[in-house]
């Protein structure tokens, strides 16, 4: 197997793992007095979620997947907008919303939550197909858990994130039915499938904020001694620049390519770059600081 | 006791996201989840050992680096991962590493092969 491309490998391994842990845990899902059917649904879940993602990240943007999971949470907030929706769950936590091409009642329109508090869950990109204009035949809606909301005849707002709705509204409806045009281009596909929209900008923020987080990590170590001494007063806009940093943190991670494997030479690894999985036994390399 | 390293991996995490489901739907208890995950853990450990065995190259340069609770973690940018069949090349990747050396397992393994040894 050492020499077969990694492709292959990959979801040989996976595959494989799934089956050994559904069997491993079978007997204690007996033991609780857990149904096998559930072990079973669990196994599927993991295929689905799991190959999903590595379908896509084969094949890239331009196919898309044809695997549904039906999320009841939102289907049960669909149905009762007497829309028939299905959620695509992906491994890492997007949940797309495929819209099939008739039956489009409503205006959906998702509100890009930009809080200024720096929420973890990236920009949300929307395409929406109105019933009379016909414009793309199948959109689908990119939502990150937790920040859904449907306008139009109905409106309901499903998460408590989201801020100053009414406002927002009317300006995402101007803005929202630009958004369509510009993104049918790109989503010609059926499926939208940007989850990374806003790295591209975030990025380059990224970057200078992370020279200033060095620079300034030998001087906040300072500043907080200095401030125990002198009392709280320092201390809270010390912690709300701690707090600041750590969103950035949070923002690198979301957005970044990942390794993990173990050291001291770099072992047994799971790489997953842009978007693709891969997997090493050791991996060498030259980094200058 | 196998790192839990792997469970933000893209299987890891559908895993995860399974169980969610499973819990939510309260068709699972959390402390069966966490003992699903627990094997998770061994059995992609061990698979990682058994059935891979290709090399890889990267160059880039160090962004940052961090060593704490013995975990070393690693921003690097403008990266090249080089296998043997296709290169990758990245702008940002952030490469997690626990010790590999000198996990509790291995030791009780090697006490166990010792004894055996001496009988």
């Amino acid at each position: 197997m050492a020499n077969s491309a990694n492709t292959n490998t990959v979801p040989k391994l996976y595959r494989s793992v799934i089956e050994d842990v559904i069997n491993d845990v079978r007997d204690i899902f007996l033991d609780e007095g857990v149904d096998e059917q559930v072990l079973m649904e669990l196994k599927t879940l993991m295929k689905v979620t799991g190959f999903w993602q590595l379908s896509y990240g084969e094949k890239g943007l331009s196919t898309a997947p044809q695997v549904i999971v039906p999320d009841s949470k939102l289907i049960q907030h669909m149905n009762a907008s007497n829309m028939l929706l299905q959620v695509v769950r992906a491994a890492n936590g997007a949940q797309y919303i495929i819209q099939p091409q008739q039956s489009v009642v409503l205006q959906q329109q998702v509100i890009p939550q930009m809080q200024p508090g720096g929420v973890q869950a990236p920009v949300i990109q929307q395409v929406l197909a109105p019933l009379p204009g016909g414009i793309s035949p199948q959109t689908g809606v990119i939502i990150q858990p937790q920040q859904i909301l449907f306008t139009g005849n109905k409106t309901q707002v499903i998460p408590t994130t989201v801020a100053a709705p009414t406002p927002a509204q009317a300006q995402i409806t101007a803005t929202g039915q630009q958004q369509p045009q510009a993104q049918p281009a790109q989503t010609q596909a059926p499926l939208v499938l940007q989850v990374d929209g806003s790295g591209d900008t975030s990025s380059e923020e990224d970057e200078d904020e992370e020279e200033d987080f060095d620079d300034d990590d030998d001087e906040e170590e300072d500043k907080e001694k200095d401030g125990a001494e002198d009392g709280q007063v320092e201390e809270e806009p010390l912690n709300s620049e701690d707090d600041v940093s750590d969103e950035e943190g949070q923002e690198l991670f979301d957005t970044e390519n990942v390794v993990v494997c173990q050291y001291d030479k770099l072992k047994d690894g799971i790489m997953n770059l842009n978007g693709r999985d891969y997997i090493f036994s050791k991996a060498i390399g030259d980094a200058e600081w | 006791m196998a790192y839990g390293l792997y469970r933000n991996t893209t299987l890891g995490n559908s895993l995860q996201e399974s169980l969610d489901e499973l819990i939510q739907s309260q068709q699972i208890t959390p402390q069966l989840a966490l003992q699903v995950l627990l094997q998770f853990d061994k059995a992609i450990n061990s698979r990682l050992v058994q059935r891979v065995r290709n090399r890889a190259n990267f160059r880039g340069s160090l962004n940052t680096y961090r060593f704490h609770d013995n975990v070393w973690t690693f921003v690097l940018n403008d990266v090249e991962f080089r296998e043997v069949t296709e290169l990758i090349k990245v702008d940002k990747v952030k490469i997690v590493a626990c010790d590999g050396k000198n996990t509790k397992k291995h030791r009780r393994d090697f006490l166990k092969f010792i004894l055996a040894l001496q009988k």
